[in-house]
């Protein structure tokens, strides 16, 4: 009966993925209509080529990654036992984004030949990275710390070498924010053996990862290697995501909405789960597509940005229900005595201010004064006075209020990684900015800054709210 | 680079972007006039003008102002003209470019082409995929080849203030009636790269009938009357060959 009801949800998954790829089929810049595509394609060679050289290959990449990329929110969540787990904390986007970049710079025509290349070692790379450094526990805390590290390290580099190589990275901008575009089958080629033989492997082995669910003591004592299990999982997560993120950059929230869907569904068993999520994923990520392509038909929204749009109030609600659920955890911030008596130690700090404020203040943007121009004053006249000075003494104030703001954030939320970038302060100040820009187009510049306070403000509340700080449960603001 | 009829003097600085220009090197410069691209950073405005007299511009109308690409571009460089004093210089500059039109139109009339109509695409990879910049009736590029007597093929239906829209291979189908000028970087050769096997591109009409013409990566679309030259020059050449 439970059997049963099962295979109901499944057909009824398969057949809304089946229908929304038929809209996603009709969709495309050529003048065809829904009853050409289902009448006509039979005879007519021009929509033939249009199908299949353009629009099957994007649907098969779709449903291949949206499935893919649930099955990995899957695996992950199981391995870490964290709903909010996904191939997105593994630093598994940011180092695929960073190798890119770097081959778009200096090796084009090794990027060009081979396109799927760097972003696959770019992402393995981050993975093992995050693996190198958390060891072989994989406990899931540290992962999740590690990830944002190694996520944060590789986008710092990645907007470095943007900033740097401005033309090269050009063509990189939809790539950075996913998208299905396809050329032909070269990247259902790339992603297919990847995602199949994981996938094989998964329904092999999915017994053991319920297992995996009783906790380590509970596994090994029926029998399960739990130890294997686990490496043997995070290397088929790692691989699932990887082959999606190569081929469509990366593209946020299936693997997280996918799995809380089977699971709502009632879904028991990860063999099952594994299946459910496949189609669940595929549907999401071609529904989304679709939904982006219907409000911009001419040219391209990424399918990314239309995922976050969906699923970004989901990871909020789900942030907020595991909030009430798990009580404050006890994390002490760790400091370590210096062994260095503390004038020594302020006296190299101030050192060192004051030789980065020097070596900034004789950079003029071309090159730097040499020591003749330093002798003979230059830091003093009228351009370094007008120019130099403002810009080093505001990076010099804005650093040590980023800073404060810092230590004040990690006391407050108890959390070594409270940082407004990471907490999304920074990116609600620049989405408010944003905003001002776009719908009051003629306000003049001086008001840009209140909305990014606004922004800002939007954010920290937000964050406070979602995790309850304001009646003294600090810990889940990551 | 861009290929027009005057070459930069070596006494030329790098003042960086114009999102970013270097302030710091544009004061030391000690310029008499800075023109730049108005692109709303009041704040670097601002900053200009307390170097030098500044005078802005925008190549991209709107709709609304009434005024198209073409226009824009010839009232720029008349003012231009005037803050240098150049006014006499300047028209003369705008008859020769009308006598360029003049003469490239008489050349066209007698090839006798299948078709006059013409689509102007700038080509490139995004995310391993050939998209295609296409220039919409605004078009700066697209009224300069209009006065030589060819007539545009393409619009996308709105307003695009850049005056171009980019598509993917598909939106091709719509103008594959019309020759096909297209301005491409050899770095990035999308019709080897991407186009040669792609069966769609292979059975659009002017691939059919060879009627897809390359301008050159370094053919310039936007600028000013030499930018303007240049493109009349390629265009003429590119269909004279055929």
């Amino acid at each position: 009966m439970f059997q049963f009801q099962q295979l109901r949800l499944l057909l009824l998954g398969i057949f809304l993925l089946f229908l929304v790829s038929l809209v996603h089929l009709t969709q495309g810049q050529a003048d065809y209509t829904w009853t050409d595509v289902l009448l006509t394609s039979w005879t007519d060679e021009r929509l033939q080529a249009i199908l299949f050289g353009i629009r099957l290959p994007r649907l098969a990449i779709g449903i291949l990654a949206g499935g893919a990329l649930a099955m990995a929110g899957l695996l992950l969540q199981t391995l870490t036992r964290n709903p909010l787990a996904s191939a997105g904390t593994l630093g598994i986007n940011a180092g695929a984004f960073l190798f890119v970049s770097a081959g778009a710079i200096f090796f084009p025509t090794v990027a060009a030949n081979f396109p799927f290349l760097f972003a696959f070692i770019g992402s393995c790379t981050a993975a093992i990275l995050v693996f190198l450094l958390v060891g072989r526990g994989m406990e899931p805390v540290k992962v999740a710390l590690t990830g944002m590290i190694i996520t944060l390290l590789f986008s710092a580099i990645t907007s470095g070498l943007q900033l740097m190589y401005e033309q090269e990275t050009n063509g990189l901008f939809l790539w950075g924010a996913g998208t299905l575009i396809q050329n032909n089958w070269a990247g259902v080629q790339f992603a297919l053996p990847f995602i199949l033989t994981t996938g094989m492997l998964l329904l092999y082995i999915g017994k053991s990862f319920d297992l995996l669910l009783l906790g380590d003591e509970g596994a090994t004592g029926l029998g399960l290697a739990t130890e294997r299990v686990k490496i043997i999982g995070w290397i088929l997560a790692i691989t699932l995501a990887a082959a999606t993120v190569s081929v469509v950059g990366p593209i946020g929230f299936i693997g997280l909405m996918a799995p809380h869907i089977v699971r709502l569904l009632g879904i028991k068993g990860h063999r099952e789960q594994f299946v459910h999520t496949f189609v669940w994923g595929a549907f999401l990520l071609i529904a989304a597509d679709a939904l982006a392509r219907f409000i911009q038909s001419g040219g391209e929204i990424p399918v990314g940005a239309m995922t976050a749009i969906v699923g970004g109030p989901w990871l909020m609600y789900l942030a907020y229900r595991m909030g009430r659920r798990y009580t404050s955890s006890k994390i002490t911030l760790n400091g370590r005595e210096s062994s260095l008596p503390l004038p020594v130690l302020y006296g190299a700090l101030i050192f060192m201010t004051l030789g980065v404020a020097l070596l900034s203040l004789m950079y003029g943007g071309g090159n730097f004064d040499s020591v003749q121009d330093l002798i003979s004053g230059s830091l003093f006249q009228e351009f370094a006075l007008r120019y130099r000075w403002p810009r080093v003494l505001t990076a010099f104030l804005i650093g040590a209020l980023l800073a404060l703001c810092g230590v004040l954030l990690q006391s407050v939320l108890r959390n070594p990684l409270g940082d407004p970038s990471i907490l999304g302060i920074t990116s609600g100040g620049g989405a408010g900015a944003l905003t001002i820009i776009v719908l009051f187009p003629t306000l003049s510049f001086a008001f840009v800054p209140i909305g990014a306070v606004i922004g800002s403000t939007l954010a920290i509340v937000t964050i406070l709210l979602a995790t309850n700080v304001l009646i003294g449960n600090p810990s889940h603001s990551l | 680079m861009v290929d027009i009829d005057a070459e930069l003097s070596d006494e030329v600085v790098d003042v960086g972007l114009r999102t970013e220009p270097n302030l710091e090197v544009i004061a030391g410069l000690e310029p008499d006039l800075i023109i730049m691209l108005d692109n709303r950073t009041e704040s670097v405005l601002q900053e200009l003008q307390t170097i030098a007299p500044t005078l802005t511009y925008n190549p991209y109308p709107e709709e609304e102002e009434g005024i198209d690409q073409y226009e824009e571009m010839e009232d720029t460089f008349m003012e231009i003209a005037k803050a240098v004093d150049q006014v006499n210089a300047a028209e003369e500059v705008l008859e020769d470019l009308e006598t360029i039109y003049t003469e490239a139109n008489n050349t066209i009339d007698q090839l006798s082409l299948d078709t006059t109509e013409f689509t102007l695409a700038m080509g490139y990879t995004d995310n391993q995929a050939p998209v295609f910049r296409l220039s919409n009736p605004n078009a700066l590029a697209v009224k300069i080849l209009e006065n030589i007597g060819l007539t545009n093929a393409y619009d996308s239906g709105s307003f695009e203030s850049a005056g171009f829209a980019t598509v993917g291979v598909e939106e091709l189908t719509k103008i594959e009636e019309s020759n096909f000028m297209h301005i491409v970087q050899d770095s990035d050769n999308i019709f080897e790269d991407h186009l040669s096997d792609n069966a769609v591109w292979n059975d659009l009409t002017f691939v059919q009938e060879n009627n897809v013409f390359a301008l050159g990566g370094d053919t310039w679309p936007y600028g000013g009357p030499l930018a303007a030259k240049t493109l009349v020059e390629r265009t003429v050449a590119v269909l004279e060959e055929n």
